[in-house]
């Protein structure tokens, strides 16, 4: 077998293990029996562990998919998926409908739609023509999202404070719906496995990939749709959740993942993973009390990360 | 027989200048074009403009007779394919996967790579001497190795008219020689296009030659009628003088009249 092959079997038995594990810690122990039954055990782990477990692991899934998919398009190794102002614009709209008191819905929602019209402005601003502009355009418009977080945080009662600093910090336990994250990313693997050919060699540069028959503004305005849609849903499930973009990416590239045919998949369950163990670190570390998993997720991360870049490939 | 390649009343502009002006060319199987031009005349846009990756002003580019703009992309890379001057690595892969991505033209999109793919990369590295690299990491690689990858990658693709961007870019003399004699070994059944700093490898492995002057002039014709101490001395406005070597003419920057001179005397 092709060592592509064995580290995606490899990464998909740490994301079968990591949602076991998921599902068995917590306050309560529950054990598989539980799994059939009826009852307050069989309650807590199809309707609390497991949608949320779920959530974490496509919210780290997405987030991973779009930062390789990301990182591609704007040929950046230091692109994630938030780099265009996505989260800036999801947080705005999300604090907003918070500061008027939306529900966790409304939040949601405007967290996503936050996040499609921050995408659709720096594009509009930037056009495809120079990767820099459109870098630096996402950057500058970034910046301006956090201004105007920083200014309704000024101004929010402090009742919502905590709310909106969790929000922005990443959260998972509003219990939202684990089916828009699900579809998110079963419908961005089957759009962007296809493309995986194509993206290995615009990963080499435009023009090289144009002179090899790739038709390379389509692709680009493909990657772009792919990785608003998932990082939209990402936002709205969870919040703001930084480095699983960044680092899941690189670190496949480092364990030998540089076919995108590997590498979009393999981060899927690699970013799925480590979001899915940070968040039960999360919940179970100091329980009852709950630690924000983006804080976890870095925590986590930062060490990994550096040990793998460390390393000799 | 039709050409490869034509360009017709062609007009390309590089960086607010123009490369070509209603430039009319034809490049035939098993010719060997040279393009020679001081640096920022617009020889690589010329080039680019070629193969249908960079927009022209006016004209009409064909590959073996039908217009390059109704071409799929991807035909269009089995016909003619493309050494660039520098190579792009921002993130890591293989020597072998690098060669590899040549074989994208001619693997249908759902299709992976086949072990006839691997096979045909695996020879292409053997013949620019990269055998027993193929699990570096390319990005590891000497400059002149990089190039001689580039190179391998585009045997890999196997279009029928290379364009080379400066091939001998990174090389030291043996590898630029050993280079050139390996794309000259397969032009019999191909046609070459190469942009070259040096008259007098134009000289060894061109027959025919593209001088781009200024504001979109161009002269072509065979090496004999186009490649002499005058039209030389013209295009990169420094006197070049030849000395008659054992296998043909050897040309050199004459440092014994001064550049002042020339301008007053053969122009």
């Amino acid at each position: 077998m092709k060592s592509g092959k064995k580290l995606l079997l490899a990464l998909m038995l740490v994301a079968a293990a990591s949602m076991v594990l998921a599902l068995m810690s917590g306050s309560v122990k529950i054990g598989w029996q539980a799994i059939p039954g009826s009852g307050l055990d069989h309650e807590l782990l199809l309707h609390l562990r497991l949608p949320r477990a779920v959530n974490a692991f496509t919210t780290g899934a997405l987030l991973a998919l779009a930062g390789a998919l990301m990182q591609v398009l704007l040929r950046n190794p230091l692109a994630d998926p938030y780099v265009l102002g996505i989260s800036g614009g999801a947080a705005v709209a999300a604090l907003s409908a918070m500061l008027v008191g939306l529900e966790s819905t409304g939040t949601s929602i405007g967290a996503f739609l936050g996040a499609m019209l921050s995408m659709l402005l720096v594009f509009g601003l930037s056009g495809f023509d120079r990767h820099s502009r459109l870098l630096l355009t996402g950057i500058v418009v970034a910046s301006g999202w956090g201004a105007l977080i920083t200014l309704i945080l000024a101004v929010a009662p402090d009742g919502e404070l905590r709310g909106m600093l969790f929000w922005l910090m990443g959260n998972l336990d509003n219990s939202s719906s684990p089916y828009p994250g699900l579809i998110a990313l079963i419908l961005g693997l089957m759009l962007s496995l296809p493309l995986s050919r194509d993206l290995n060699i615009l990963a080499r540069g435009d023009i090289l990939a144009s002179s090899l028959g790739v038709s390379v503004k389509r692709l680009q305005f493909s990657i772009y749709l792919i990785c608003a849609l998932l990082t939209s849903v990402a936002v709205m499930t969870a919040g703001s959740i930084g480095f699983v973009g960044l680092i899941v990416p690189h670190g496949l590239r480092r364990m030998g993942g540089h076919d995108h045919r590997i590498l979009l998949p393999g981060a899927a369950f690699l970013g799925g993973s480590l979001l899915l163990l940070a968040d039960t670190l999360a919940r179970t570390v100091v329980a009852p009390q709950q630690l924000p998993a983006g804080a976890i997720m870095a925590l986590i991360g930062v060490p990994l990360f550096l040990y793998l870049l460390r390393r000799k490939p | 027989m039709t050409p490869l390649l034509e360009a017709h009343q062609l007009s390309v502009l590089a960086g607010g200048k123009w490369a070509c002006k209603g430039l009319d060319l034809s490049v035939s199987r098993g010719e060997r074009w040279g393009i020679l031009g001081v640096n920022g005349i617009g020889k690589t846009s010329l080039m680019h403009a070629l193969c249908g990756i960079r927009e022209i002003q006016s004209g009409q580019i064909r590959l073996k007779g039908r217009p390059i703009s109704e071409m799929k992309k991807r035909e269009a890379a089995r016909i003619v394919g493309l050494l660039f001057q520098d190579s792009e690595d921002h993130f890591p892969s293989t020597v072998l996967e690098t060669a590899l991505i040549g074989r994208h033209p001619h693997i249908p999109p759902w299709q992976r790579e086949s072990l006839e793919d691997e096979r045909i990369a695996l020879e292409a590295l053997r013949a620019v001497g990269l055998s027993g690299m193929e699990r570096r990491l390319a990005n590891t690689l000497s400059g002149g190795e990089r190039r001689r990858l580039a190179l391998a990658t585009l045997l890999v693709q196997d279009p029928e008219l290379y364009l080379l961007d400066e091939p001998t870019n990174h090389l030291d003399l043996r590898h630029q020689i050993e280079m050139l004699d390996l794309l000259a070994s397969r032009a019999a059944e191909k046609a070459l296009v190469m942009i070259l700093h040096d008259p007098n490898l134009a000289e060894r492995y061109c027959d025919r030659i593209l001088l781009l002057i200024e504001e979109g002039q161009t002269m072509q014709g065979t090496k004999e009628d186009i490649l002499n101490e005058a039209n030389l001395s013209r295009l990169y406005g420094y006197p070049i003088a030849t000395i008659r070597g054992p296998h043909g003419r050897i040309f050199f920057a004459d440092q014994t009249v001064p550049a002042s001179g020339l301008k007053a005397g053969c122009l």
